[in-house]
């Protein structure tokens, strides 16, 4: 699984949701996006899950989070490459 | 995965959060009504029964309105998870206060005793559904944190206004409390709970989330974030035993926050002009002005003993008029004015995830809301508050205050009427393009 990443940490709102989107727009089959941001999107979570994705939430501080988002139908793949911590990439 | 149907960390539909914001401005057109038909009478005291109706209209009618809407999105936001049933609870509550204000206001001003019944009922009844959904989710279901805990103060500070309001209210009726009596404790707790503890601290526990959010500055420094609205909650209990004492160190907690608010804001990444940040400014500077009013000798306002060359007007009506005005309501103004375009975008962007070639159907934020209208309505605010200074010292100067709200409140109105317009027509836009 490849690994895009977005860094929306110092963006105002709503441009960390438009590059996420453009992200996620971009993203191929496969992939998964890696979001760095300030802090959690709650509301954005349910409407990910409705349209079709999944995500994962590492909280570092107060105002550092990794989130990774990817399809549902990636689920296997994503806990693959993915052990709770680190995510191992790899370009196959 | 949400299997239940029930959207709890979701942001409540629009329409929910857009109809207290609406409702905001009509009532401080009304009080702009209000003062216009009144005359200088209105001045005289604070015990006027139209003076009474005015400052309702304003806490109540504006900023309680506001920020009963602004929770809705905040909650979800903030603390990821919002009220239960948010279409029965918001759309009710809102109803049922809305009716309540009105009643209350007119109570007032006609003294009749089934308006009084009525308000009395109406917004305990608004108010107590609102509290009961919040508290719900306040008390069993959200993450910690130091905002959180802020509006739980804040919370609970309203629930005690609301008690007091009440028995105020039941006691004109001429239903009395054996151990309590009616005095100047009472209404001076009521005022101070509701303009400190409940607006007060609200405002200062969004700002530890707003403005790192909305203009990327610094997280607060963590003592203020902890300890500034603890500090200020339990002031309000100590004013009843040391109220003097109590009084300044309110104040002088403001003025750290004011401090600490210019601070902040002058720590900011990109330092791209911001109408948001000229009303946080306008707030903070509020606040230091307070300060040296409050600790101004009592003989600057006196009129024989003076220094000035006029003596300053009632120190509790100017003082407090110019806390609700020129810091409450002025951050009220600036937080709607980035709210308004993010929210109505935000929503519309959320929809793109499901069909991503809509992105192209949503404007630019500030077409919801444009740079210039609402630097417009920031110094039309900064000129209607002068003018309630000016009626303070010169009551007959009313008609201009009078004027100057109602152009002020019409045009954010129609900003936020045609806000709203903006989003629905987008939204429709983007469900055809879904149907073909």
């Amino acid at each position: 699984m490849k690994l895009v990443s977005v860094d929306v940490s110092e963006l105002v709102p709503p441009e960390p949701m438009t590059v996420i989107l453009t992200a996620l727009a971009r993203l191929n089959k496969g992939e998964c996006l890696l979001v760095a941001h300030r802090r959690q999107p709650f509301p954005l979570y349910e409407k990910l899950l409705q349209a079709g994705w999944a995500y994962h939430c590492q909280t570092h501080e107060d105002d550092n989070i990794f989130l990774y988002i990817y399809r549902k139908i990636d689920l296997l793949l994503f806990e693959h490459h993915f052990d709770g911590k680190t995510f191992q990439e790899t370009n196959t | 995965m949400n299997i239940s149907g029930l959207s709890f960390n979701a942001l409540p539909p629009i329409d929910l959060p857009f109809r207290f914001f609406l409702s905001g401005p009509l009532f401080i057109i009304a009080c702009a009504l209000l003062v216009l038909f009144s005359g200088e009478a209105l001045w005289f005291s604070r015990w006027q029964p139209n003076m009474l109706a005015l400052t309702h209209g304003f806490t109540l009618g504006f900023l309680t309105m506001v920020m009963m809407g602004a929770l809705l999105q905040l909650l979800p936001v903030i603390g990821g998870i919002g009220i239960a049933k948010p279409r029965v609870i918001a759309t009710t509550s809102h109803a049922l206060y809305c009716a309540g204000v009105v009643a209350l206001m007119f109570s007032f001003i006609l003294a009749h005793n089934w308006l009084i019944l009525a308000a009395l009922i109406l917004l305990s009844l608004g108010l107590g559904l609102y509290l009961a959904a919040i508290i719900w989710v306040l008390v069993k279901k959200i993450s910690q944190g130091d905002s959180i805990n802020g509006f739980r103060l804040a919370i609970i500070s309203l629930v005690i206004v609301l008690l007091l309001g009440v028995f105020l209210l039941a006691n004109r009726l001429g239903f009395t409390v054996p151990f309590m009596s009616i005095d100047k404790h009472i209404t001076d707790t009521h005022a101070l709970m509701g303009l400190v503890g409940w607006a007060g601290i609200l405002i200062i526990s969004v700002s530890f989330q707003v403005l790192p959010m909305f203009h990327v500055a610094p997280n607060m420094p963590k003592y203020i974030r902890q300890y500034l609205s603890v500090s200020l909650f339990v002031l309000l209990f100590f004013h009843s035993i040391y109220a003097e004492f109590s009084l300044s160190l309110i104040f002088i907690s403001h003025g750290v926050f004011a401090v600490t608010l210019f601070y902040v804001i002058g720590q900011r990444k990109r330092k791209v002009p911001d109408t948001s940040i000229k009303y946080w400014q306008l707030a903070a500077a509020t606040l230091l002005l307070l300060n040296v009013l409050y600790f101004l000798p009592d003989s600057f306002y006196v009129p024989v003993q003076t220094p000035l060359w006029m003596a300053l007007p009632d120190k509790g009506m100017l003082l407090t008029a110019i806390f609700i005005y020129f810091y409450l309501v002025s951050v009220i103004q600036g937080m709607l004015l980035k709210i308004l375009p993010f929210l109505s975008y935000t929503h519309l962007q959320q929809r793109c995830l499901i069909d991503f070639s809509a992105m192209a159907f949503i404007p630019h934020m500030h077409d919801f809301l444009s740079k210039k209208k609402g630097l417009a309505l920031y110094y039309m605010h900064v000129l209607s508050g002068l003018s309630l200074v000016a009626v303070i010292f010169e009551p007959s100067l009313y008609i201009v205050f009078a004027m100057l709200l109602l152009i002020e409140f019409i045009w954010l109105f129609i900003l936020m009427v045609k806000c709203m317009c903006l989003y629905f027509s987008v939204n429709r836009q983007i469900n055809l393009s879904n149907k073909s």
